[in-house]
């Protein structure tokens, strides 16, 4: 490996137009779109549809997709191979990972990992954005107990939105921004397995979120983000938007964990067993094995759902010998483990943050990879709980009652591994702690109302209230989102040089976590007294706990804008650089890179990488590996 | 002015091994995709008893046809496993890898054509047995045919620019997806002709 002086020329045409991948992207994206309609215009007339569906809108959505791609240039190097062309020079390579630097490489085809983290985090942070927009509207409308300003059928429409959009944002909030920007480096890897893929599964999601939205110009749909048929069969054409957006996010989510798996295995620094990764490295891994099976379920139901719709097949219209059971089970089989594709990575980034601050090695390190794969098993096995309350053979009900329950045993020995940290420690109550205190509290919530849900008794009464859905927000919201403000707060200046407001932000976690909890023990409180989810009207009895709950969702709304606001304010408007690159003393392999991190992390394969949770022992502080880099500047040793 | 740009020595061995990975990994998530089609026949299956699942008027799966296409299949697996062959005892790709081509494209035709033509009553609104059997035909036939440009660009393309390492082990890559793609291609015909 040698480190040669490009000398820079005149670019070629090729990255001239590559330069301008989003605008192109968005030129074939329309392209595409009427390409696809034609083309569905001729295989199936429009007057051959009675559902309101129609074959030249989903192919019209799959070709603005395809078309979005090459006009990024996704199609560029597989047609290159295909002719016969000479493989991409240094200096293509050099373009490609985005080596002349500035804004603009984040907005075309940059197969650097680092660039593809930050890509994910500034999307991810918009929708959830986004889907935070929905849900204040929701709990608006809720302030009255009749409709007020909403239809039935537009405040369904807006939960369904709310609702797809966090799901698809929440698949990749910590793997996304987290697991590619650190995943190469805590393993000592120069980059991906697959750079190129890991930049596909990115942009497949801008195309999914805008068809997604655009369904509400077509009517919206009325299913929520189960989708469940038959509705789905007689929805109008808004529901194929939420066809095709799911079926790219589920492409993205299977590529994702390919790409994933494939480095972790394949690319680990000379020496560096399994196991010595990082914990989170290891919850990404077990997240990705789950990503790279659970979704193929899903795109093979989705399928059979377009199918039903332009095609007129009847897989779930029972009187063409179809069942709207084979959705539920399909659709549970992928929709179960992909709830701990959510909250792995969480617990992941939580255990990597918590002896940094508790000053203690991680307790139970082996324990803790232990527990995340037996939830990772055990996730396949569950499903059926879904369905306890739809009509499913009594007796199949007490085996998934208790492989329920028994999930709830590797979900506890995860937690005690923090808790074990946690003993006799002596915390920093940094904000990235405050997070982690914050996580810990919240997923207790929703792991004890899970409990109740596993339990087919005590379902029968809560399945179809606000107690499902309040436990549902405990576990995601209250973990995973706790989890991702936390580990940006910890990790944000790694990745851009810049600390944020320990002030601002411990004002911050106040804020989100008293209304948090105020918003969702409301719900909690609100489902146990039989309000049903997903109705706009209720009993005019339960107004109170509703505006109680309203108002709390307002202020939380208020914390994440506040959180922006921070975040703005302290990396763009009055950017604070850290004064050193180790600005929480961690031991991370990931914090002994200078900064910025060069492009391929390393300049040979580092040779000392290990398991870096040593805070009880003196020497654990080790010379920055990599052929010969100095000292991060400022790092005190 | 200049830029640096990091140039790494190919590292045949890491290629290799995370080619190979990434090919299994992918068959992996393929085999759920088999996995759920063979959950939703059997689930159909059991959900349309005695004359409802295959009603009047369906015919049988041809067989002949199906048994050319499984052969076109198979012979275009010997010729890239002699291909392969080749290459790793340093002879040229080409000869037998062009076979391998007119077998592999022959097997995607006939399976195209066998799609339409399976016989009377064959049509995804005639029930779910005709439905789920119909598009499980149809992704066979689109991984197939997207297998196949895969082998257009290792042994005719590929070679102009690819190292004789680099064509062998898209090969050995490539051997092993259209083998699961023939396992697939008789399961998935036996299944449906038979069940």
């Amino acid at each position: 490996m040698t480190t040669m002086a490009v000398a820079r020329q005149p670019r070629p045409l090729s990255q001239v137009l590559a330069q301008w991948g989003i605008v192109l992207g968005i030129v074939g994206a329309f392209i595409g779109f009427v390409v696809g309609a034609q083309i569905g215009e001729h295989l199936v007339p429009a007057d051959a549809n009675s559902t309101g569906s129609n074959a030249a809108l989903i192919i019209g959505y799959v070709g603005s997709a395809i078309g979005f791609l090459a006009g990024m240039g996704f199609f560029n190097y597989p047609i290159a191979r295909l002719m016969g062309r000479p493989r991409p020079t240094e200096w293509d390579e050099a373009f490609l990972y985005g080596e002349e630097g500035g804004w603009k490489r984040y907005f075309r085809l940059n197969v650097d990992h680092k660039a593809v983290g930050m890509q994910y985090l500034v999307t991810i942070i918009a929708f959830l954005m986004l889907g935070g927009l929905g849900a204040m509207f929701i709990r608006a409308e809720l302030l009255q107990p009749e409709p007020s300003f909403a239809s039935a059928e537009s405040y369904l429409t807006v939960v369904g939105l709310h609702s797809v959009i966090m799901i698809f944002m929440a698949s990749a909030a910590i793997i996304g921004p987290l697991g590619n920007y650190f995943v190469p480096i805590m393993i000592g890897s120069r980059s991906m397995a697959f750079p190129r893929l890991e930049a596909l599964t990115f942009w497949l999601l801008p195309p999914a979120a805008l068809i997604l939205l655009s369904s509400i110009f077509l009517g919206g749909f009325p299913t929520g983000w189960t989708g469940y048929a038959p509705l789905a069969d007689e929805a109008v054409r808004g529901m194929d938007g939420y066809l095709v957006a799911f079926t790219l996010v589920g492409i993205s989510i299977s590529l994702s964990g390919l790409n994933m798996i494939a480095t972790v295995l394949t690319r680990r620094a000379p020496g560096l067993r399994m196991t010595q990764i990082p914990i989170f490295v290891w919850s990404v891994f077990v997240t990705s094995v789950l990503g790279l099976l659970a979704p193929p379920v899903l795109l093979a139901v989705l399928v059979m759902e377009m199918l039903d719709r332009i095609g007129h097949a009847t897989f779930f219209v029972p009187a063409g010998g179809g069942t709207p059971y084979l959705w539920e089970n399909l659709f549970w089989v992928f929709g179960h483990p992909e709830v701990y594709i959510f909250i792995l990575p969480a617990f992941g980034v939580m255990l990597e943050m918590l002896p940094v601050f508790a000053r203690k090695p991680l307790w139970g390190y082996r324990v803790a990879v232990g527990g995340m794969v037996g939830v990772g098993v055990l996730s396949w096995f569950v499903w059926q709980h879904h369905l306890f309350v739809s009509g499913i053979a009594p007796s199949l009900r007490p085996f998934y009652m208790f492989s329920t329950e028994a999930i709830s045993i590797p979900t506890s020995i995860v937690y005690l591994v923090a808790i074990g940290t946690l003993w006799k420690c002596r915390a920093r109550f940094t904000v990235p702690m405050l997070f982690i205190m914050g996580f810990l509290f919240n997923f207790l919530i929703g792991g004890f109302t899970g409990v109740f849900l596993s339990d087919v008794p005590s379902d029968f009464a809560l399945h179809a209230s606000y107690f499902v859905q309040a436990h549902f927000h405990y576990t995601i919201m209250g973990a995973e989102v706790f989890g991702l403000v936390g580990a940006i707060t910890f990790y944000l200046p790694r990745m851009t040089g810049h600390v944020l407001n320990e002030r601002l932000g411990k004002i911050q976690f106040w804020w989100m976590f008293i209304s948090f909890n105020g918003t969702f023990l409301s719900l909690l409180a609100l489902g146990i007294l039989g309000m049903p989810r997903r109705v706009v009207t209720y009993d005019p009895g339960l107004q109170g706990l509703n505006v109680s709950a309203s108002l709390f969702a307002f202020a939380l709304g208020g914390s994440m804008l506040f959180f922006l606001f921070i975040l703005v304010k302290d990396t763009i408007v009055t950017p604070v650089r850290a004064r050193v690159v180790n600005v929480w003393d961690s031991l991370g392999n990931e914090w002994r890179l200078p900064s910025p991190i060069p492009i391929h992390n390393f300049t040979t394969p580092p040779t000392d990488w290990a398991l870096p949770y040593d805070y009880d022992r003196d020497d654990h502080r080790t010379a920055v590996p990599g052929g010969g880099m100095a000292l991060p500047e400022g790092v005190t040793e | 002015m200049s830029a640096s740009a990091v140039v790494f020595e190919p590292d045949e061995e890491l290629n290799r091994r995370t080619l190979m990975m990434g090919n299994r990994l992918f068959l992996a998530a393929n085999t759920m995709l088999m996995a759920s089609m063979i959950f939703a026949y059997l689930f159909l299956r059991g959900n349309n008893y005695g004359g409802n699942w295959r009603p009047d008027g369906i015919a049988d799966l041809p067989s002949v046809s199906m048994a050319v296409t499984l052969l076109l299949q198979l012979a275009c697996l010997v010729a890239v496993l002699g291909a392969l062959r080749a290459v790793q005892g340093g002879a040229d790709v080409r000869a037998l890898g062009a076979v391998a081509l007119v077998f592999g494209l022959a097997a995607g035709v006939a399976r195209v054509w066998y799609q339409y033509n399976l016989g009377s009553g064959w049509v995804i609104t005639n029930g779910t047995y005709t439905a789920v059997s119909e598009m499980w035909f149809g992704i066979l036939i689109v991984e197939l045919l997207l297998g196949w440009f895969w082998l257009l660009s290792i042994v005719v393309t590929g070679p102009r620019n690819s190292t004789k390492a680099a064509t062998s082990r898209h090969l050995r890559a490539f051997s092993e997806f259209w083998f699961y793609m023939l396992i697939a291609s008789t399961f998935v015909w036996l299944l449906v002709r038979l069940v």
